[in-house]
């Protein structure tokens, strides 16, 4: 266990390496000389001596190995430098956006746990019910919509319109940013901020959560002509305790990888749901940063991202022993 | 339900636990009914090890799982069974699964799937007290060591908190049946027990089981198709053809005056049980039927060295009747006429028959 431990950290180096050199790499390539477009902003044509000062403090005239050298060291130190565009630290950045992301994102995989589970196994129990007939097919429409038209879907249907047709007030959900941004326990809204959370939340879910409900019923469907199921019934338990006691923690096996797997969809669809609801979190920072060629911004935030993501999967890893024995590591596994 | 005869050779008379009469047990399939169980009759009394012995398919287990309804599916289309007297088909599902792992417990052919892989054994069997005798965490886990023990499992305080991929093909048979023993059944229903086994432990675990028998004084009901099985263990044998029952008597009934074709093809089937010169083995010919198209008449008559085809064998299906004493019952016409056939006549073709 703790060797397995041990050699799966050592991974996140390589791991992380190769993602950030690439990112370093892929701005120097992409057109334009990134001085001018720091200087001159939107489509101004900057002074020269600004470019060179912009230049000189950034140390983008030094050859491109040494750039690349000393921003390793000091991403190695955590110094993630500053925002081109306001100097601001990246650091700052990173905590206040990282909150908000976080936040959004544990909503979303608790719609994906809660839903996608609950409903999945129902689905199975109650096979071939109208019901069961209708998962089917939500689900297989809300894992093939994109993300984007699944926002704007949910933001007209349930914020545009109720806000015109003057529906209750509690029925009228908000569009973008974050509202007055009041939680309490860190990730529950209070006050009028679960208005400006529940669309972001729904539309960063809904793929990963039809994708659990799919697998949740069809390892749930499995698993119920399992043979430890009928020696389950055998022993006299009832139906629930069957289901409960001896189907569900063997069901959940395939559907613990997928939602480890989903922190990273998550993460991916992040960029494209904040960016809908405007909800200013790391996605919708690393996407405006990466249009305005803020290199420092977009690799700090990415190597927090690839950091938390490795982190994320790690533990995921770690808790599949917990829910099947035979592949627990260390002491007197076999097989 | 008249009352019940003991059959002469029980040598001893136990209590009646359970009694099936002409139970018929049909699946209803897209392809059509499988008559699975079609007037199968028989008792079991306390004490006895009662073997019910068949090919594949001639619905062995699916008379054992009727009986512990565990075939949801299933339509009963006639006859009953009776638990100690009461009704099990009529009975609710609530007052079934009383019975079901405390009175009347079941072993199943593969300990390896028929085991929760994600709990371990000793959470298993001790799940069972916890159910039918209300015990709590911890004495239910001292009761499943005890139960580990007592099946010859070593060191079953750290076995209790091992997994089932963690022990060897004959030590999960042994955990199935710590598991199906923990609340003392009258009857303890094992279905091909030893068949996913190594053959080196399969004659451990049976010996096992007939000691646990003795032990909490309980019957058996043992399902296999191998009479060589049998042979050694079982008091009473039921032999099922096709969903009906071909033969049932005692053991040595059956193998010294045998009174049905069918019995004789599974004897010829067998290496000699004295471990004589080496005969040839002789199988039956043809294969068992679909049980959705039974053939005519007597369901054995198109593999029957003995039928009168074209004529009763085809035409009348034979009532279960009594032959040489009270317990010898067989189906078939012509039964009389095989007192004079051996097994070894069977099996070098010679099979002359009286009138
Ligand atoms: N749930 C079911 N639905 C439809 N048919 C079934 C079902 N279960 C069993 N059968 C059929 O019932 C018949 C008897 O099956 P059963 O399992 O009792 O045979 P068996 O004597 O136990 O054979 P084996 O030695 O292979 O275990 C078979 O033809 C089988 O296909
Ligand atoms: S009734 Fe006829 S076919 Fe059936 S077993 Fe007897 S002799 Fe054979
Ligand atoms: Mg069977």
């Amino acid at each position: 266990m703790f060797s397995f431990l041990i050699r799966r950290l050592l991974l996140i180096i390589p791991t992380v390496f190769v993602a950030l050199s690439f990112l370093f790499a892929l701005f120097f390539v992409l057109p334009g000389d990134p001085a001018t477009l720091i200087a001159g902003g939107a489509n101004r044509t900057p002074d020269p001596g600004v470019i060179e000062r912009v230049n000189e403090r950034y140390g983008l005239n030094d050859p491109l190995g040494e750039q690349f050298l000393n921003y390793w060291k000091r991403t190695l130190q955590w110094d993630l430098g500053e925002s081109f565009q306001n100097r601001r630290s990246v650091n700052e950045i990173l905590g206040e956006k990282a909150v908000n992301s976080v936040r959004l994102g544990i909503w979303a995989i608790l719609i994906e746990i809660l839903i996608g589970i609950s409903v999945g196994v129902l689905s199975a129990i109650r096979r071939y019910s109208i019901a069961d007939k209708l998962t089917t097919v939500v689900t297989a429409v809300a894992s093939a919509v994109p993300v984007f038209v699944l926002g704007f879907i949910l933001q007209y249907a349930l914020a545009v319109y109720p806000n015109k047709h003057d529906w209750p007030a509690w029925m009228r959900l908000r569009t973008q940013g974050l509202g007055p941004d009041t939680w309490t326990l860190f990730f529950i809204p209070t006050g009028e901020t679960w208005r400006y959370l529940v669309l972001p939340a729904v539309a960063l879910a809904s793929v990963s959560t039809a994708l659990a409900t799919r697998m949740t019923r069809g390892s749930m469907l499995e698993v119920m002509r399992a043979d430890y199921m009928r020696t389950a019934r055998a022993k006299g338990l009832n139906e629930r305790q069957v289901i409960v006691r001896h189907g569900l923690r063997n069901a959940m096996l395939p559907v613990v990888t997928l939602i480890g797997v989903d922190f990273g969809t998550v993460i991916g669809a992040a960029v494209l749901t904040e960016t809908t609801f405007s909800w200013p979190g790391l996605g919708s920072e690393i996407a405006s940063s990466v249009i305005s060629r803020d290199l420092p911004v977009t690799l700090g935030l990415t190597l927090a991202v690839v950091l938390a993501y490795t982190v994320i999967n790690l533990l995921v890893d770690v808790s599949y022993g917990w829910f099947d024995p035979r592949i627990r590591f260390g002491k007197g596994s076999k097989q | 339900m008249s009352e019940p005869t003991v059959p002469s050779g029980l040598s001893r008379r136990g209590e009646l636990l359970l009694s099936v009469e002409d139970l018929q047990a049909y699946f209803d399939t897209d392809d059509g009914t499988v008559k699975a169980v079609d007037g199968v009759s028989f008792d079991i009394y306390r004490g006895e090890v009662f073997a019910v012995v068949g090919e594949s398919g001639s619905g062995k287990s699916v008379t054992a799982t009727t009986i512990m309804g565990l075939q949801p599916t299933i339509r009963i289309a006639g006859g009953s069974v009776h638990w100690k007297g009461r009704d099990l088909l009529a009975m609710s599902e609530e007052e079934h699964r009383r019975i079901r792992g405390g009175e009347i417990a079941m072993i199943f052919q593969d300990p390896l799937t028929a085991l929760n892989p994600v709990h371990t054994v000793g959470r298993q069997i001790g799940e069972m007290a916890r159910i039918h005798e209300g015990l709590n965490h911890k004495q239910a886990h001292e009761r499943a060591i005890e139960m580990i023990e007592l099946v010859g499992i070593p060191e079953p305080r750290k076995r209790a908190d091992m997994y089932p991929h963690e022990f060897s093909g004959g030590m999960r048979q042994r955990a199935m049946i710590a598991m199906a023993i923990t609340c003392k059944p009258d009857l303890l229903i094992a279905d091909e027990p030893t068949t996913a086994l190594d053959v080196t432990v399969q004659a451990q675990v049976l010996d096992v089981l007939l000691a646990i028998k003795d032990e909490i004084d309980s019957a058996i009901m043992l399902i296999t198709h191998d009479l060589g099985v049998v042979a050694g263990l079982a008091d009473r044998v039921m032999v099922m053809y096709a969903g009906r029952q071909a033969e049932i008597g005692t053991a040595a009934e059956l193998f010294y005056q045998t009174r049905h074709p069918y019995t004789f093809g599974l004897l010829a089937s067998l290496p000699r049980l004295d471990g004589g010169d080496d005969e040839e083995l002789v199988p039956i010919d043809g294969s068992p039927p679909s049980l959705i198209h039974v053939p005519s008449g007597c369901a054995f008559h198109p593999r029957c060295r003995f039928a009168e085809v074209p004529g009763r064998c085809n035409e009348e299906r034979p009532l279960l009747r009594t032959v040489t004493s009270d317990g010898h019952v067989t189906a078939c016409h012509f039964a009389e006429r095989l007192a004079t056939v051996t097994v070894e006549s069977i099996r070098t073709g010679r099979t002359e028959v009286g009138p």
